[in-house]
């Protein structure tokens, strides 16, 4: 039972691949999301420069997050 | 912090294993005095029995290496000296509730993110990530990677900025604006309860780690911290909280950064670290993020979904102590910057908080030995692992060093602390007290909430005499406690701010239905044995989709709300009349 729910039902769980490949995933669609979110939720206010762009920060610490996922997984 | 230990961890070591009379400490002997230690030649202080024989030991025969030079003691005063005296500068102009509590929304985006850091990370946290690093390895980054950057962007983006123009003051406001009062004073009522706990928590953990690196005993560091924390606390409110969190997060961030260079150079580099830890046969895991669907205590599926979808979300939306501050932002935009910056501070910090362990496992694995008997994770009732971080102390770090450590521990102390009293004073005063008593004058409000900190310190120092003899089963109980209601919390919110069609009948049927699958998982260990005891990552996540479920089915069966009744409290609704400023 310890930890096994879904890997039962999912019987390709079991392996590490797939727990680095849906690791990775979430923050692959959480890239995406950043780079296609509408201007009004990331910076209704204005664009402000690149490098004070909560929008480029935050797309640079997800691609970090999945280079880190990738090699430490 | 969301992180959760297992445990087994802290069970008592085995009698006689380590040396009773290991004092970590050498004082002179004015200051062993006023610690209220009556030293004679050649016999250690004596030490109230039920604190010092209980689970929490942190000795080993390292730690009488631990001794504070004059330096490092002048480190360490000057500190909470500069801690207190901003907090008490900051005190001027604080004239109205909203300065209390939101800072008068004054706050700019750095200093909320580094309060952001460093009021999730406790000394217990770091005490036992050291600990954890030391028996699983890297996994126990993904408290910080999954469970903590990952909802902290999609909040950024999509919930912290629509919570500050909603103008709320705590996140149970939120929940009785959107459904009713009822919801509202229910989440109320289990955050208050549980900030009380987690107030008598912290008291505990810091006594055990200042018994430890200073000799100071339970009442007396109680006292320093609840003095300290009280006095900008109750004078300063929110402003003192982020401000003085904010030096907190430098010295915290300064003392974890010298124990990972130190540490690593003493075992040869990274290179040196991977080598050794990779020799020995129980670390095949240590250096894998990732473990298999099937481990017995971090399966892949329950971080990813529990940790990563349920607790890290809930507790970076919906838990006060973290979103209030954010609320005190000058501004949405600062506001969405604060958890973005937020979210790159915490790409190190995982790597400075775990990191100590491995290295500890690197240096000390002949004398701590295994923590596990087998594969199956049963644990070795021999092995010691909260004297991981000690001993490295012990171990590697020179004077001055040694006072920037302890001014760390301290940081790391009262951050958590100030956040939860500060927090907890605002949640009373703005969902419970002013609904009963409305009307009665900002400059009332005001001096409630200012005496709520003190009750709420009281409180907690009850508490904690209650935990001492107790603590891993109070501390375990509370972290239970709130498995019951973080998913169903989580999916009110969720929601609540993302769907107008969610009505307050649909709401309480989640609520309902979450909390009685959490039960009902939670009751399998008692029915059937501790062997099918359910992951609490799994209890989490279950109790979410539940509470869900349940929430959307009543829902659309259920009479909506008038969309003008949900301008603003919806995302996708914005108010016709922004109520923030």
């Amino acid at each position: 039972m310890n930890g096994l729910w879904l890997g039962r039902l999912l019987p390709l769980a079991a392996g590490p691949l797939m727990g680095r490949a849906a690791f990775v995933g979430v923050f692959v669609l959480l890239l995406i999301w950043l780079l296609v979110m509408p201007r009004r939720l990331v910076a209704p206010e204005g664009e402000p420069a690149w490098w004070r762009s909560p929008r480029v920060w935050a797309v640079a610490v997800t691609a970090i997050q999945i280079l880190v996922y990738l090699r430490w997984g | 912090m969301i992180y959760w230990r297992p445990f087994a961890a802290t069970r008592p070591v085995a009698a006689g294993l380590w040396p009773v009379e290991c004092y970590c400490v050498r004082m002179c002997a004015p200051c062993a005095h006023l610690l209220g230690y009556e030293r004679k030649a050649g016999s250690p202080p004596p030490v109230r029995p039920w604190f010092d024989e209980g689970p929490l030991r942190l000795r080993s025969a390292l730690m009488d290496k631990i001794v504070l030079k004059p330096l490092d003691i002048a480190l360490v005063v000057s500190y909470l000296a500069v801690v207190t005296l901003l907090g008490l500068w900051l005190a001027r102009g604080i004239r109205s509730s909203r300065d209390f509590f939101l800072a008068g929304r004054s706050l700019p985006w750095w200093a909320v993110g580094m309060s952001l850091v460093v009021s999730d990370i406790g000394a217990k946290d770091m005490v036992g990530l050291a600990t954890d690093g030391y028996r699983f390895g890297l996994v126990m980054m993904n408290f910080d990677l999954i469970g903590c950057v990952f909802p902290v962007l999609v909040a950024a983006f999509l919930f912290m900025p629509f919570l500050w123009m909603a103008g709320v003051y705590t996140i149970p406001e939120y929940l009785g604006l959107r459904y009713n009062a009822a919801v509202r004073t229910f989440f109320a009522i289990v955050w208050a309860l549980f900030m009380i706990g987690t107030v008598g928590v912290i008291f505990v953990s810091a006594a055990v780690i200042f018994r430890s690196l200073l000799g100071w005993s339970l009442w007396f560091s109680i006292g320093v911290t609840a003095i300290l924390v009280g006095i900008y606390t109750t004078v300063g409110g929110l402003k003192a909280v982020v401000v003085t969190d904010t030096l907190s997060c430098i010295v915290l961030t300064a003392g974890a950064a010298l124990i990972c260079i130190l540490g690593l150079a003493r075992v040869g580099g990274l290179a040196g670290l991977h080598e050794t830890v990779s020799q020995l046969e129980w670390t095949e895991h240590h250096f894998h993020l990732v473990l298999p669907a099937d481990h017995f205590e971090f399966p892949w599926p329950a971080v990813l979904l529990g940790l990563g979808f349920v607790l890290g979300p809930a507790y970076w939306i919906g838990n006060q102590a973290i979103v209030q501050r954010t609320l005190g932002s000058r501004s949405r935009g600062q506001a969405r910057a604060s958890y973005v910056f937020c979210a790159v501070l915490k790409l190190f910090f995982p790597l400075l908080l775990v990191l100590p362990g491995l290295i500890g496992l690197a240096l000390f694995h002949e004398q701590l030995g295994a923590p596990f008997l087998d594969a199956a994770g049963t644990p070795n009732p021999a092995w010691n692992g909260d004297a991981v971080l000690p001993m490295l102390i012990g171990e590697l770090l020179p004077t001055g060093v040694l006072g920037l450590v302890v001014g760390a521990f301290l940081a790391g102390v009262l951050s958590n602390l100030d956040s939860y009293i500060n927090s907890a004073s605002t949640l009373v005063v703005t969902d419970l007290y002013r609904p009963l008593l409305p009307g009665a004058g900002d400059r009332h409000y005001l001096r409630v909430g200012r005496a709520l900190v003190v009750v709420f310190l009281a409180a907690g120092a009850v508490v904690s005499y209650f935990v001492v003899p107790v603590f891993d089963s109070v501390y375990e109980a509370f972290q239970t406690f709130m498995t019951f209601f973080q998913g169903p919390l989580l999916a009110l919110l969720l929601l609540g701010m993302l769907s107008r069609r969610t009505t307050a009948w649909g709401g309480f049927a989640g609520l309902a239905l979450g909390i009685s699958a959490a039960g009902a998982m939670h009751a399998v260990r008692f029915v059937l044995g501790e062997e099918h005891k359910i992951p609490y990552l799994w209890v989490a996540w279950w109790s979410f989709v539940a509470a869900v479920a349940g929430t959307v089915l009543v829902s659309l069966v259920t009479r909506p709300y008038d969309t003008r009744r949900l301008a603003g409290l919806v995302c996708w609704l914005p108010a016709e009349k922004e109520s923030a400023p």
